[in-house]
């Protein structure tokens, strides 16, 4: 019998692949526009297929999240119910989702001349590097819970990533609200540029 | 693809998604009261269960309690077979005999048990099988002199089959319940705390007779170094303040109350701090979302401010080009517009991009 366990690891491994891959390529492309040197070791057509990979990665990873929520749900039901870990999990999820829907979109706006703009592929680099460190710390929550232990534990320091922030349902609901206010503010009254 | 394929795909994707959820008692049966035959479960049926490797060891804070006295009961289990559930149930009797012998057969009342309940049965998930699992129960001793022989029983499942296994060859521990001595300090009226939400203040509170000094003496659970907060003499009774828990886990909490003639502390008891029927996830579902939007819209704001720079500059013909392009800029260097070798009706793309290809096919050079 295969367990939900198995498929929350197949499709985690997916989304962490995903966004490996996606974060080297983007920090690689953001180099090279920062740092005139590294750009003119950097062939067009390599920056090219960086740039290529970083994309469909990213938006491979991110359409693969929702399936490693739902089996890491489903897993955790098997193995006794949510523990505050899992809220931790949720929590970094969101974060880990807005920041990679950032890469892309930043991508999806202003195509390949995304990386003629230092501001712009700074904030790339910046944005992929926080969702990569977020996939990181979802994969550390997941190892605690899982097997007790994470490759974090050797950090010198603890992260503080096991204990979820103590909040209440109307808090949250009013966080909710707002940031759906912030979005359709963005999406909706904000110009969006032609970029050709 | 026909829509008959795409329903059996559909139908297969179902079938391989739910068949984990189809699985027997997949999550075990719950702490609860319960004799160690389990109600003539598959672990209690030799015809279909095995022996366990677990090693049991079974200990308790005393030998002798008086009625209506203190007592805790610890039992540390380790090199179990284990499913891949890594399931445990744990369960304190009173015999091995399977029926009726939960402790409350024999006039113990079980305050509380591991999980923060008050059950003789108690399921734990066991990580690792070296270093296994400690149980403890703390009990309420009955209210006629005695003795009670405590043992423990385990269920649990590995390689494929139900094993069970008991303290039975071990001979349990034996416990003597006798009177209560005169001018004992005792608790008259306390019910324990064995469950508190994350970031809760938790008083502790209890009358007591006899008592001149009091404290709570706490513990994080698995962890040998014993802390100790003064109680407050009030109208209400003796009180105290736990430290309030930060994140899930348990810790164990007792009274040691004394008077000038004796010094004596109640059994140990579990306090939970977080358990899965405690755990509200909507917070953290409406939190997840809310960060998940106010992020992506952060990013998306500031993308078009700062894209509006690239409407006033003109795209860089340089290495920051699509393949497409650069293939077209790389040809154009070398391809004459005017050459008189272009063939009627190709436009200016088509005979950049495929001019080389056609001259070099008619022997010419670019």
């Amino acid at each position: 019998m295969v367990s939900m366990g198995v498929f929350h690891a197949i499709s985690t491994e997916m989304v962490v692949g995903s966004f490996a891959i996606a974060a080297l390529s983007t920090v690689i492309c953001t180099m090279a526009t920062l740092v005139p040197t590294l750009d003119a070791r950097i062939s067009p057509r390599l920056h090219s297929h960086l740039d290529s990979a970083a994309y469909i990665s990213s938006i491979f990873g991110v359409l693969m999240i929702p399936a490693a929520i739902v089996t890491g749900y489903l897993t955790s039901e098997s193995m006794g119910g949510q523990s505050s870990m899992s809220l931790s999990k949720m929590v970094f999820s969101g974060l880990c989702i807005g920041f990679w829907s950032g890469v892309i979109s930043g991508r999806r706006l202003c195509g390949y001349r995304l990386w003629e703009h230092r501001g712009l592929s700074i904030l790339q680099g910046v944005s992929a590097s926080l969702g990569f460190i977020m996939t990181i710390i979802l994969g550390s929550i997941g190892g605690q819970l899982g097997r007790g232990e994470t490759a974090l534990d050797l950090l010198p320091f603890d992260l503080g990533i096991y204990t979820p922030p103590s909040i209440g349902f109307v808090p949250a609901f009013v966080l909710f609200v707002f940031s759906v206010l912030t979005l359709g503010v963005v999406l909706f009254t904000q110009s969006r540029p032609i970029i050709e | 693809m026909g829509i008959f394929n795409r329903l059996l795909i559909l139908g297969i994707l179902a079938c391989l998604l739910s068949s984990p959820v189809m699985e027997a008692n997949p999550g075990g049966n719950g702490d609860g009261t319960r004799d160690f035959a389990c109600g003539g479960s598959c672990h209690a049926d030799p015809d279909v269960s095995q022996p366990s490797s677990a090693v049991i060891s079974l200990n308790s804070d005393r030998e002798s309690t008086f009625v209506g006295g203190p007592l805790t009961i610890t039992a540390d289990i380790y090199g179990m077979e284990l499913s891949e559930k890594r399931l445990v149930g744990v369960f304190l009797t009173t015999g091995t005999f399977g029926v009726d012998d939960s402790p409350d057969n024999s006039g113990w009342t079980i305050l509380s048990d591991t999980n923060g309940g008050s059950s003789n049965y108690v399921e734990s998930y066991v990580l690792d099988s070296d270093e296994g699992v400690s149980v403890s129960w703390s009990l309420i001793a009955p209210s006629v002199e005695g003795f009670t022989t405590f043992h423990i029983g385990i269920h649990h499942g590995g390689e494929g089959i139900a094993r069970l296994a008991d303290t039975n060859d071990q001979g349990g521990v034996l416990v003597s319940v006798g009177p209560i001595p005169e001018n004992f300090p005792q608790l008259t009226d306390w019910t324990p705390i064995t469950q508190r939400g994350i970031g809760e203040v938790t008083n502790i509170q209890a009358k007591m007779m006899n008592v001149t000094t009091a404290s709570i003496e706490w513990k994080i659970t698995g962890s040998q170094t014993i802390s100790s907060i003064d109680a407050e003499d009030t109208p209400n009774g003796w009180e105290a303040e736990l430290p309030t828990a930060l994140a899930d886990g348990s810790m164990e909490y007792r009274w040691r109350i004394s008077n000038s003639e004796f010094e004596t502390t109640t059994a140990w008891t579990t306090l939970s701090s977080d358990s899965s029927s405690t755990v509200d996830v909507n917070p953290a579902r409406l939190l997840m979302l809310a960060l998940a939007m106010i992020t992506a819209s952060v990013l998306i704001s500031l993308q078009r401010f700062m894209a509006e720079d690239l409407i006033t500059s003109k795209p860089q013909k340089t290495s920051f080009e699509s393949s497409k392009d650069r293939t077209f800029q790389n040809t154009s260097s070398k391809i004459s517009l005017d050459d008189p070798r272009r063939p009627v009706g190709w436009s200016d793309e088509q005979w950049i991009h495929y001019g080389p290809d056609h001259l070099a096919s008619l022997g010419g050079d670019v």
